[in-house]
């Protein structure tokens, strides 16, 4: 007996033999679990969810990361296992040589604790260049995090020095290519977004320095993480630092003339560098590429189909990017973020200083003539000097992301700054868009030559508001609360709009034309023609006869076919059809649609009413008030009130056979004692 | 050596040592030390040699502070640390500053014993030397204060060696050094001390050679022989102690307090006077002594002569000695090479040809070049990631994000106030989240979560499992099949166009007449109902008796049977009335008007058992009841063959006759089946061929009525084990079943291993049903809907059939969880009639 010749024993093909567990890596590599994730941060090994879990882990269906059998047998084999081995047995000696106090032993551990060089791992991970590139977002975020980090155990100096060193060097290229596309601030830090190679390169860097990490953050993960990152955007760096004709490492075109005591101090070149405003030393001497640009742009146009017209756009787009600030001095004051306006302004081709006191590399002083632009953070600053404008940094960013100049009235200091718009656009269906960004998109798909008498129109807009705002200020006394019926009234019509909707919703199909098509349909017709009058009849008797036709229920038909509706239905019939795997997560993305449906419309209706409100019709208490519309309780919410109200129950419950129980105990309690006295 | 002592007897009762006397002596002569002391002597002597001043005091000794020595331990101290070496003696030095001044803090400045003073020094100079030699060696910390004793009353001699000394008698010093190394040496000194320890005097083995000298007039004049034992024990006594002869000593008078003071006065010497407890003399300080004493206070080395920069000789110096030691010849191989030597040289200057051999030269964590060399072509790799396992890409920031959001995206103050009534820890998480409004960028702090997001960001990346879409998924839409249009695929039922009332109970039978003009219903109210379907008018109601489970027309449209199940009867029944054809009428009635001839044919036992065919009574057939079988059970289902001669009923609750074929032309009924453990659930014929369905639990099994046997066997999935209803397409192709785990499992004859299951239905499945001519499916469910779904079968087997839902139908009211029991299309057009657990029946076209 025994199992059958062509049977299979479990777990020996398909599935199961793929995939291996995490706990069964670990031991098959004679690693720790720490060293094992190391290696996988490094190695770029992740888990994979296979296509049927229960099968892959051999019956088991609880979650188990699980890796894929090849990529664990392939890093049995690799040498950053020796080394990590090493590094244990190293770490081992070392514990010991200091127990012993041996101090000459523990430096010769030191000395031979292995530095490995991740160059092999960064180019299994991205075999082409292009593929590094495409995958510089995270790296970059990290690193311009560990610029500005406290030195801390697991981060040491020499990581944060060298973050800050590829940092500068990644910022001279963004500058010297002038590839910087979109820059966005937030809450969280500011948003950069660069085109290398045709691939668009988002990355965050923090408002300032980072002093508190929190507890929770592994900061040992992080550090493998900022290893590979180093190693990986050194080469990435070293490349495109050569692409655009830049020494590497990066060299003071002209020494400058230090003083004895700077002369000493790197720190002062450092600086020269991180200034991101000083010329640096070149490969070759400047050639002119833009002729060759013009060219390839020419013959775009003569293949002028639809998307040789798109890349064609995007191309003078971004050679306006280049040439946006060019001929414009901006000088910083010292209370800006110097690293990111200079990078900005740079980028779009303007010339930037600011205080030698802030920074050296300060070009020219705050009292040249020629300076157009002063960027002001403060709001009570003396305006000197009548020539030049004064203009909030965010003007600086705005400007880039609608890629024009834009009036600087709306930015000068003190001035109460228009919003500050996403330049991430998206495009989702149901995707509340502010007015603010349609002006940018218009912005943004306009010609260069549109472009102007864009700006005047909205310019235009904005004055009419505001002569309406003042307007409506001046006689605010007079008119008082008779709009606000009005309002309500409009809301009213959408809510009827709404119930309306939903009645059509109810409204099935007619059934006309099925039947006319029908092939045998006549009978039937016949019988409907004797079934109103048979209604007719039975009006009065119906309670008398038992057996009885009625019309199905009555419905408003209407001959008029919403097409919308019946794409509805076309797609809850579609619904139902749905793949078993997929069931799920169609409903997960139905809820966000709907979700994001909802608070579109709830922003939209907010925009309104602020826009009311400013003119006065809307009072303060409906404008802060609670929403018109009750906000739908989520399953989750509605399972917790569920469960509190069964709690509170419970709980009442206790109470009173607590009470029934005491009133007992009472009862018995003076029996007791009398027993005891007896 | 020229010692000056002098014993000045001042007062009669008292007698008072001069300290202008050998330092030794007063050794000698102090009573304070005791048996233990002695004892403690002998322990360490031989430790002296050994680790000499290294330690400090232990504060854990017992002995520690019962021992109460005085200023000469600490001239020995000093004395014996002479001979330590330079740093040490320094460290000593400090320590006796300290001393010093907390002695001088405690001392009483009028106070003539000066010894009690001493004693509070001593003490103190103790617990400093503790502090400070604290980091010494912890091995012999315990004997530490036991050497220190030792050290005190050797060094005592040392001592007074020293401050006597004329600078010219070095020799003396020498020795004294050298028996301090070495103590035991001298045979003479060491018969000496022992003497000495007899005489219950304290003193030090190590250098007897001083007694030898010194005179021996001291010995002789004052010699108490009390032993270690307290002088207090004499307080009150008129003797301080016994000499050797066992006389009682007596204490000297020391004369009253106004003699003290005259003394004080008088006495030029009073202020260097110090009294000898164990003699009670009075001893005046010589200036020697004084010097010393000043010296110590000065924190100085107590001899003024003592060199501490000696030139250091070394024992064993580098000079080779003219003749050696052994004259021994020397060996061969110390002439030779060392073979290993030579092998170890060669084998470096291999690798230095080899140029094998570098200086440590550790390689550069960081070194940046041209990794890539071009942009496009890959660099060939052992490994490849499969690139559609790359991570998503972070999250963009939207709008609300932004530092100086639009109006609309900023919280209002009722949802402020909503945040403001959470939970502390929840309100933190959707604080930190919240869109804020800043005035100026100056003003943006550092974000909260920032470091935890990039954090959770790796944690992704390496952690979290990856799952490659084949489509990049968007939107819920790009998520529905791409399936026809419904209304591509008309026609089908999409209202409902009628209702036929009149069933007071559960209708759960439900038939449509072949040719489609009559529609026959059965409900639990006991009735049979034959309606006209084109006005829906009820034509006929029959009073049966019992509860109607199933009905079913005689398929045959040349005759008019209509078979119903009541109880555990079937009855044949012919419905005649003013709509059916009389021809057709009068031919059904000559079917039954007289029972075949069974002629020779016997039947089973078995079935006679099972079944009876009976001929209804005359009340009966004015009903129109034709022929009755009754059964040993309830029967559950009736089925016709497509011819209208067969037909066969399930009886559920029968174990081995569950079904039973009847054939109506002859009155004749079979078991085929004789297998009793299977439950048979629903059951079918073949539209076509002679093959027979019957589902059971987890099963349906096909038969071939011709050949007997099984021909397949279909397990069903876990899911659908229980089989509520089975309708087999006219094609005979595919069949579908309908199952209570809400499913419904389409099946090709010829696949029936890869069924293809729909899941549409949210309740049981109460009957599924086929249109004859349209390629339509129905399924009612106990969800209350009904479902239509286009299903479109191909003459191409590769082909697979299309099924489309195109309607979902509902109207019928539930009633305890049931709704739609019944469907049944209608034979030629495409109208759904349904029985519902309301007591209605419904018409949807």
């Amino acid at each position: 007996m025994g199992r059958p010749r062509n049977m299979k024993k479990k777990g020996e093909a398909g599935e199961a033999a793929r995939f291996i567990s995490r706990s069964r890596a670990v031991r098959k590599l004679q690693l720790g679990l720490q060293a094992f994730n190391r290696v996988c941060i490094i190695k770029g090994i992740f888990p994979i969810e296979p296509k049927n879990r229960i099968k892959a882990q051999k019956g088991d269906s609880k979650y188990r990361p699980l890796y894929l059998k090849k990529d664990i047998k392939f890093l049995m084999h690799d040498p950053l296992i020796w080394t990590i081995r090493q590094e244990e047995a190293l770490r081992k000696k070392l514990a010991k040589a200091r127990h012993l106090r041996d101090g000459y032993k523990e430096q010769l551990v030191k000395r031979n604790k292995p530095i490995y060089r991740l160059e092999q791992n960064v180019l299994e991970r991205y075999p082409t260049f292009v593929d590094a590139v495409k995958d510089l977002g995270d790296p970059l975020t990290m690193i311009f995090l560990f610029c500005n980090i406290e030195v801390r155990p697991p981060i040491y100096e020499h990581h944060v020095s060298r973050c800050q060193r590829l940092k500068i060097e990644f910022l001279t290229y963004v500058i010297e290519a002038s590839c910087l596309t979109k820059a966005f601030i937030t809450t969280k830090g500011y948003y950069y977004e660069v085109e290398i190679m045709g691939h668009n390169i988002v990355w965050t860097a923090p408002h300032n320095c980072v002093t508190e990490v929190p507890p929770n953050a592994d900061m040992k993960i992080m550090r493998h993480f900022l290893e590979f990152y180093i190693a990986m955007l050194g080469f990435v760096n070293f490349r495109l630092l050569g692409k655009v004709d830049l020494r590497y490492p990066l060299k003071p075109k002209v020494m400058p003339r230090l003083k004895g005591a700077e002369k000493k101090d790197l720190d002062n070149l450092k600086n020269l560098m991180a200034s991101l405003n000083y010329p640096l030393e070149k490969t070759t001497e400047e050639s002119e590429e833009n002729l060759d640009d013009n060219e390839t742009t020419s013959k775009l146009i003569k293949g002028s189909s639809e998307k040789t017209q798109k890349v064609y756009a995007e191309r003078m787009q971004a050679e306006a990017r280049r040439k946006l600030f060019s001929g414009l001095k901006f000088f910083l004051n010292p209370e800006c973020n110097r690293e990111s306006l200079t990078l900005v302004i740079r980028s779009c081709g303007g010339e930037v200083s600011w205080p030698s006191t802030v920074f050296p590399c300060s070009t020219y002083k705050e009292d040249d003539q020629c300076i157009t632009h002063q960027i002001v953070d403060r709001p009570n600053f003396d305006k000197k000097y009548l020539t030049r404008f004064y203009v909030q940094p965010q003007w600086v960013y705005d400007c880039l992301n609608a890629v024009t100049l834009k009036p600087c009235q709306p930015y000068l200091p003190g001035c109460p700054l228009p919003p500050h718009i996403c330049p991430f656009l998206k495009n989702f269906e149901g995707w509340y868009i502010p007015p603010e960004e349609e002006d940018l998109r218009k912005l943004l798909a306009a010609s260069p030559e549109e472009k102007e008498a864009l700006l005047k129109e909205m310019a235009a807009a904005e004055q009419k508001k505001l002569a309406m705002l003042r307007a409506v200020n001046e006689k605010s006394d007079d008119e008082s609360g008779s709009e606000d019926d009005d309002d309500e009234d409009k809301y009213d019509e959408d809510e009827n709009d709404e119930s309306d909707e939903e009645k059509d919703e109810e409204v099935e199909e007619d059934g006309d034309d099925a039947v006319n098509e029908a092939d045998a349909s006549m009978e039937v017709d016949d019988g409907e023609g004797n079934n109103k009058e048979e209604e007719k009849k039975d009006d009065g008797k119906e309670e008398e006869i038992k057996d009885v036709v009625r019309r199905g229920k009555e419905r408003f038909y209407s001959k008029k076919k919403d097409e919308s509706k019946e794409e509805r239905t076309d797609t809850r019939m579609r619904t139902l059809m749905i793949h078993k795997k997929n069931r799920k997560l169609y409903h997960k993305l139905k809820t966000k649609e709907t979700k994001r449906l909802r608070r579109s419309s709830m922003l939209k209706d907010r925009r309104e009413a602020l826009e009311l409100h400013k003119i006065g019709k809307i009072s303060d208490e409906q404008l802060e008030g609670p929403p018109k519309t009750k906000i739908k309780q989520t399953f989750s919410e509605r399972r917790a009130k569920l469960y509190q109200s069964r709690v509170r129950s419970a709980v009442r419950f206790a109470r009173s056979a607590a009470n029934k129980n005491r009133f007992r105990g009472e009862k018995k309690k003076p029996a007791i004692a009398d027993t005891r006295d007896e | 050596m020229s010692r000056k002592r002098k014993i000045v007897q001042e007062a009669p009762s008292s007698s008072i040592l001069k300290f202008d006397e050998d330092l030794d002596l007063l050794g000698i002569l102090d009573e304070d030390d005791d048996e233990e002391e002695d004892r403690l002597q002998q322990k360490s002597f031989t430790k002296l040699g050994l680790h000499g001043l290294d330690d400090g005091p232990d504060t854990s000794d017992p002995y520690y502070y019962e021992d109460k020595d005085n200023l000469h331990k600490e001239v020995a101290f000093y004395k014996s640390s002479k001979k330590q070496t330079k740093s040490k003696n320094s460290t000593e030095i400090k320590t006796t500053k300290k001393k010093d001044k907390k002695g001088k803090s405690k001392s009483v400045p009028d106070s003539v014993e000066e010894d009690k003073i001493e004693d509070a020094n001593k003490s103190d100079n103790d617990k400093k030397d503790d502090d400070v030699d604290d980091s010494d060696d912890d091995e012999h910390a315990s004997e530490s204060s036991d050497d220190e004793d030792i050290f005190s009353s050797d060094g005592l001699d040392d001592e007074s060696d020293n401050s006597d000394e004329d600078s010219d008698e070095k020799d003396s010093d020498d020795e004294d050094e050298g028996y301090a190394e070495k103590p035991s040496d001298d045979g003479d000194s060491s018969a000496v001390a022992e003497e000495i320890i007899t005489d219950g005097v304290r003193a030090s083995k190590q250098l007897p050679d001083e007694y030898a000298d010194n005179d021996s007039s001291d010995e002789e004049e004052i010699m108490n022989t009390i032993g270690n034992v307290p002088t207090e024990w004499y307080d009150e006594c008129d003797h301080i102690g016994f000499d050797h002869t066992g006389q009682k000593i007596y204490k000297p008078d020391r004369g009253d307090g106004l003699d003290a003071f005259l003394r004080r006065i008088e006495d030029p010497n009073y202020m260097r006077t110090v009294v000898d407890r164990l003699t009670g003399q009075d001893v005046v300080l010589v200036d020697d002594d004084l010097e010393l004493i000043q010296r110590l206070v000065k924190a100085q080395v107590p001899s003024a002569q003592y060199n501490l920069y000696e030139p250091f000789m070394d024992l064993y110096s580098h000079e080779v000695m003219e003749t050696p030691l052994s004259g021994r010849p020397e060996h061969k191989r110390s002439f030779l090479p060392s073979r290993s030597e030579r092998e170890k040289i060669s084998r470096m200057v291999h690798n230095i040809k080899q140029n094998l051999i570098h200086k440590h030269q550790r390689p550069k964590r960081y070194q940046a070049y041209d990794l890539w060399k071009s942009d496009h072509i890959p660099v060939p790799m052992r490994r490849r990631l499969n690139p559609k396992y790359k991570a998503p890409p972070c999250k963009l920031p939207t709008n609300s994000n932004s530092y100086n959001p639009p109006p609309e995206f900023l919280p209002t103050k009722f949802q402020l106030d909503w945040i403001k009534s959470k939970h502390v820890r929840q309100r933190a998480e959707i604080w930190a989240r919240l869109p804020k409004k800043y005035n100026s960028l100056r003003l943006v702090p550092n974000h909260r979560t920032y470091v935890m997001d990039v954090f959770n960001r790796c944690l992704d990346l390496y952690m979290s499992s990856r799952f490659a879409y084949k489509k990049i998924i968007g939107t819920s839409k790009d998520l529905l099949p791409d399936l026809p249009r419904p209304r591509d695929l008309r026609p089908f039922p999409t209202r409902e166009a009628l209702q036929f009332l009149g069933h007071k109970s559960v209708v759960r039978a439900l038939a449509v007449h072949p040719l489609g003009k009559i529609l026959a219903t059965g409900s639990d109210d006991h009735t049979v109902k034959i309606w006209e379907i084109s006005s829906g008018r009820c034509i006929r109601t029959l009073d049966v008796g019992d509860a109607v489970t199933c009905l079913q027309w005689n398929p045959n449209s040349r005759v008019l049977v209509l078979a119903v199940c009541v109880g555990s009867c079937v009855v044949m029944i012919n419905p005649e009335s003013y709509l059916t054809e009389a021809a057709v009428v009068t031919r059904t009635n000559a079917l039954f008007m007289v029972p075949p001839e069974q002629g020779d044919y016997e039947v089973n036992k078995k079935v006679q058992r099972a079944v009876t065919w009976a001929t209804p009574s005359s009340d009966e057939r004015q009903m129109g009841y034709r022929v009755v079988l009754k059964h040993l059970c309830p029967v559950q289902q009736i089925v016709w063959h497509p011819q209208g001669d067969y037909f066969a009923t399930l009886q559920r609750e029968a174990k081995s006759s569950s079904v039973i074929i009847h054939q109506l032309s002859r009155h004749r009924s079979q078991i085929p089946f004789s297998k009793s453990a299977i439950k048979v659930t629903a059951m079918s014929f073949h539209p076509k061929k002679a093959y027979f369905y019957i589902c059971c639990q987890g099963r349906v099994r096909v038969y071939s009525l011709l050949q007997k046997k099984l021909i397949r066997l279909i397990r069903t999935s876990s899911s659908s084990e229980w089989i509520s209803s089975i309708a087999v397409h006219p094609s005979g192709e595919h069949f579908i079943i309908g199952s209570h785990g809400k499913r419904l499992t389409w099946y090709e004859m010829e696949a029936t291993n890869r069924p293809y299951t729909l899941r549409y239905h949210h309740g049981a499945v109460r009957s599924v049903a086929y249109h004859n001519k349209y390629p339509l499916m129905a399924s009612a469910a106990d969800d209350g809907r009904v479902i239509v779904a286009h299903a479109m079968v191909y003459n191409d087997w590769i082909k697979d059939p299309l099924i489309v839902p195109v309607k979902e139908l509902r109207s019928h009211a539930f009633l305890d969880g049931v709704c739609v029991l019944q469907l049944c299309w209608h034979p030629c057009n495409p109208v759904l009639f349904t029985a519902g657990a309301d007591g209605t029946v419904r018409l949807w076209q």
